[in-house]
């Protein structure tokens, strides 16, 4: 894929003088780019310490029983160690169930504002000298401003008019929430695209919506794949939302689910934890699969 | 909105001839416009009207009544206005929200370009470290309130005490006049890696060859740092800056979980007094709230953006 | 399965069987009530009751036109508010109302009653709350159970000379303030219930120097705080609930002014613990000392649902003394109905008289609409110690909520 090779072909640029860092001159001229600046590799271990601890202590967290939560500094390692926390969250939230419910959503959601947005940023990113188009782009700004406790009451109503009090409804909400954010990036990257590739194409015959399903759709995807990532994250974690559109307790969502642990007075921690932490589980790996596809897609948008 | 055509248009360097420096796509015949783009942003835009804009105009006529969100309402025009600009709590939450949301934003760009950088260098094990630092953006709020809740609270505190440190002994988070930099600790660490995801965006777009050039001038690396590198991803910095600070006006489960708005009355923010409406039959009367708050943000934002562009942000 | 949902009240009927939805807010019973659910199913195969603990849900609900069947929640003022909205049905025509201890049902109506004299819910288990004691270290110190103020701050001296924290304090919690401090010395010293019964009538006319005011009605109570206050260990501004679970269960105070919600959280921080509660005496006199009560669960049935005659089945059952007393007994709570056995379990016994003899008050926090932080008014009148500005602050939030719902 020619997006991700090209930071490496610009190695030496890659090694851009932070305001940190001391870079001698000679280093940059290095065309292979294999000299590794250990200054900054050492002060990046550091600062990644700030995110270990707290991932530490979240995962002894989850195996630790309650008597052995105390006071201290709760940085000890529990011994002996809670497994059976898992196994009781799993249990108490009927996690299966609720995986399915989230992960219908979230998957939903992904496609849905992969379409939509893509659709909406095409068109207007190519019209951009239609005062429609550029007003229809304000318009759909302008919602990323609205707060969510104005329209929350309003839509519970409306969707349980239309029938959507469940996680259909969720889907479609999600999907339009994120259009505005989404549309944005989009519009960043279709810009990059030469226009030239579709103009040969419609001279050939072909029509706009033949455009940009073989020509456009398939070059948006690293940026697809950014849009995927945030629109998953957005959805998979989404606790407002389902609690208060969903009317059917059984097709709750896990972040609504794992409110069973925390009582008014009594929160146990442990399960909790647990439950969140498998909960996280899938965020990270689609993560961890998609991110060298994020990083070069939102570079891509900016450059030729 | 021209921020999108600025990040496009700061993308190639100055000399370069460059084909998106205009809008891509800009057709030859600018008075037919094939009928397909209409029916791809239609449908849409119906779809977000009757979903997004419709509740939000009824959201604001009733905060024109004084309606709980079910029984009997009346309409009663603007007096939770009115109300809301009687009462002193109201305002002490817009002075706090606001002064939090601008350090906050601040810091947040700080570390998210050092990280960038940090990340964009010659380090070893990029993509371990890259991965390490997009954990906090993943974990659920109340998983980092209660961790760093203990943290702050007992784990720091101890330490501190064995290590004869004892200012910071006592838990910062219960201290009247430091809780705020507490929660805006938190809030960083939480929303940096977002923010970062975006600066690496805008630094791998800088070719290599306008670096080059500035070498040869002889040109040092904070120098180059200043003049070239920050003005190339400019338009990158709008967007973080300004979405970073209407969504750290909004914070809410991040400063519920680590003060609940304590101590005393040092931390309460807008959101968390709109919030409390929603249970409270109060609901009309942080609607009012809620319709002022987004004029606030909107203007802001607005205000941000005139700002930035009248400080020439393409090349 | 297909959701339920409808967009009125159709009756949730199939083959047969009708569905209830009941909503449940305490997710730590909810295996409690599984099984309890699983009970009334069996003696009733015609109805099958779905819980739902997602409280959020409710007023959604509400506004879909949708709420659950049956619901039981602590009864304060947000529920109050509830009932005068007219959302519960009457419940006072069902023979198991008259089951209820009068004094126990006034504990609900004493919020107001829809239409003058409806019951819109029936209380279902109450909480008592007093000072909890750690029975070990009072044996060790040769110390018994206080039953004057006088006597409470000698013990409180004893404990303090020998080296033990006399109260655990947990301040970085504003509502743990409200909730013991607060309430216990406000209840101790006026009659709550009449003081907001005449607050509320003034509505917004209310400035500090009316006879109902904040300022002219609760300053006895606020010395009596800060002396609480003073006997609390060190660095109490620091430790937050789940800290002061822990550290009273393992023995680093003698006292922790909670409720029974917490004993389960003692004891499995510390499985042998041993634990009593008595009701913290404010005055030197015995016969004045009162508890603090809430109606932890009471039952209602929303007024348009479609299926109640399940309902009120579910409800009859939920009151049959072998269920409600049961889960009582099991949860450290105390029975509403008028033929309740006392209770057993030495954790709570010591509020037996009081519950009994109808010395309790309702805490002063749970009148406060949650539009008013009261409880971090609190936490900022025990780091300032400034009565003057907390009364006066919490006259100008009550007239301003009165102000703006008198419309």
């Amino acid at each position: 894929m020619t997006a991700s090779t090209l930071p490496a072909s610009k190695g030496p640029a890659s090694a851009v003088p932070g305001a940190k860092a001391p870079a001698p001159k000679n280093r940059r001229s290095n065309r292979e780019g294999f000299k590794i600046n250990w200054w900054i590799t050492a002060l990046m271990l550091a600062a990644s310490l700030t995110v270990l601890l707290p991932l530490y202590f979240t995962v002894a967290m989850a195996l630790k029983s309650p008597d052995q939560i105390g006071t201290g500094t709760g940085l000890a390692w529990p011994n002996p160690m809670n497994w059976e926390n898992f196994a009781a969250a799993y249990v108490a939230t009927n996690f299966p169930r609720a995986f399915m419910s989230t992960a219908f959503v979230t998957v939903l959601s992904v496609i849905g504002s992969l379409a939509c947005s893509s659709l909406v940023a095409y068109a207007i990113a190519r019209n951009w000298n239609h005062k429609f188009f550029r007003g229809s782009f304000v318009y759909l700004l302008s919602a990323m401003f609205i707060p969510f406790p104005v329209i929350i009451l309003p839509l519970i109503k409306q969707t349980a008019l239309l029938g959507l009090d469940n996680p259909a409804g969720v889907v479609f909400l999600h999907v339009l929430g994120g259009i505005s954010f989404n549309t944005l990036l989009y519009i960043a990257f279709v810009r990059s695209i030469p226009v030239e590739l579709e103009e040969s194409a419609r001279m050939d015959g072909a029509t706009t919506w033949q455009v940009f399903r073989k020509i456009i759709f398939p070059l948006l995807a690293p940026m697809n794949a950014t849009v995927g990532i945030f629109a998953f994250l957005g959805s998979w974690n989404d606790f407002l939302l389902p609690q208060m559109i969903i009317a059917d307790p059984a097709l709750q969502t896990l972040p609504v689910v794992q409110m069973l642990f925390q009582g008014e007075f009594n929160t146990n921690y442990s399960l909790a934890f647990a439950s969140y932490l498998m909960a996280m589980a899938p965020t990270l790996v689609v993560y961890i699969l998609a991110q060298r596809w994020v990083l070069s897609g939102v570079m891509r948008g900016a450059v030729k | 909105m021209t921020t999108t055509s600025r990040v496009a248009q700061t993308a190639p360097p100055a000399g370069r001839k460059n084909q998106t420096s205009r809008p891509a796509g800009t057709s030859r015949s600018k008075s037919r416009i094939d009928p397909t783009y209409y029916w791809m942003v239609v449908p849409v835009l119906a779809l977000f009207a009757f979903f997004i804009t419709l509740p939000a105009l009824v959201g604001v006529f009733f905060s024109l009544t004084n309606y709980a969100g079910y029984g009997d309402w009346k309409f009663i025009g603007l007096m939770n206005y009115v109300n809301i600009f009687k009462d002193p709590a109201v305002l002490q939450s817009y002075i706090f929200t606001f002064v939090f949301a601008l350090t906050t934003t601040v810091v947040v760009n700080v570390v998210a370009l050092a990280i960038a950088l940090g990340l964009n260098a010659k380090i070893k094990w990029r993509t371990g470290i890259r991965t390490v630092f997009f954990i906090p953006m993943v974990l659920s709020a109340l998983i980092v309130s209660f961790v760093f809740n203990y943290l702050f609270s007992n784990t720091l505190p101890v330490l501190a005490e064995r290590f004869g440190v004892t200012p910071l002994a006592a838990s910062i988070l219960a201290n009247e006049n430091l809780a705020w930099l507490a929660i805006v600790i938190v809030t960083v660490w939480q929303a940096a890696p977002g923010a970062t995801i975006i600066y690496l965006a805008g630094l791998q777009s800088v070719p290599s060859e306008v670096y080059e050039a500035a070498d040869l001038d002889g040109a040092g690396s904070f120098r180059q740092f200043l003049s070239l590198t920050l003005p190339l991803i400019m338009g990158y910095l709008v967007i973080n800056v300004i979405l970073g600070f209407k969504g750290f006006l909004g914070t809410y489960e991040i400063i519920v979980g680590l003060t609940g708005g304590g101590p005393g009355m040092a931390t309460q923010s807008v959101a968390m007094r709109i919030f409390s409406g929603f249970t409270g039959g109060d609901y009309s009367y942080q609607m009012a709230n809620a319709v002022i708050y987004f004029l606030i943000t909107l203007l802001i934002s607005v205000i941000q953006l005139r700002l930035i562009q009248r400080r020439g942000v393409s090349l | 399965m297909v959701p339920l949902s409808g967009c009125g009240a159709t009756p949730a009927t199939q083959n047969g069987v009708t569905t209830l939805r009941f909503m449940q807010n305490k997710p730590e019973v909810v295996d409690y009530f599984d099984q309890v659910i699983k009970d009334f199913e069996a003696l009733n195969p015609d109805i099958h009751v779905i819980q739902d603990f997602n409280e959020g849900n409710f007023v959604p609900g509400l506004v879909r036109n949708d709420p659950p069947d049956v619901v039981t929640r602590g009864f304060a003022q947000a529920t109050a508010d509830f009932v005068k909205k007219g959302i519960f049905a009457d419940l006072s025509g069902m023979p198991v109302a008259d089951t209820i201890d009068p004094e126990m049902q006034e504990l609900v109506n004493s919020w107001g009653q829809y239409n003058g004299s409806e019951v819109s819910a029936l209380p279902f288990s109450i909480a008592a709350a007093g000072v909890i004691y750690n029975r070990d270290i009072f044996e060790a110190q040769g110390v018994s159970v206080p039953t004057t103020w006088d006597e409470f701050v000698a013990a409180c001296e004893k404990f303090k000379a020998a080296g033990i924290a006399p109260i655990y304090g947990t301040y970085k919690d504003p509502w743990t303030l409200a909730q013991g401090m607060f309430d216990y010395a406000s209840g101790g010293t006026l009659d709550v219930a009449e003081f907001f019964t005449k607050l509320n009538a003034k509505g917004a006319g209310i400035t500090k120097d009316s006879a109902e005011s904040f300022a002219n009605n609760f300053g006895p109570a606020l010395p009596r705080m800060l002396q609480l206050a003073s006997f609390s260990q060190n660095g109490a501004a620091s430790k937050n609930y789940a800290d002061g679970n822990a550290a009273f269960a393992k023995g680093q105070a003698a006292m922790y002014l909670q409720g029974p919600w917490a004993l389960s959280q003692l004891v499995a921080a510390n499985k042998d613990i041993r634990l009593g509660t008595f009701p913290l005496p404010v005055t030197n006199n015995p016969d004045e000392t009162k508890a603090r009560v809430n109606v932890d669960m009471a039952l209602s049935i929303t007024r348009n649902t479609p299926n109640m005659a399940a309902a009120q089945r579910f409800v009859n059952y939920l009151l049959e003394p072998s269920v409600v007393n049961t889960y009582n007994e099991k949860n450290a709570a105390f029975s509403p109905l008028k033929d309740a056995p006392a209770v057993s379990n030495p954790q709570i016994s010591g509020l037996n008289a009081a519950v009994e003899e109808a010395r309790y008050f309702q805490g002063a926090v749970t009148y406060f609409p949650p539009s008013v932080p009261v409880n971090n008014y609190i936490q900022s009148f025990v780091y300032s110690k400034n009565g003057e500005q907390f009364l006066a602050a919490l006259d100008d939030e009550w007239r301003r909520v009165a102000e703006r719902t008198a419309v």
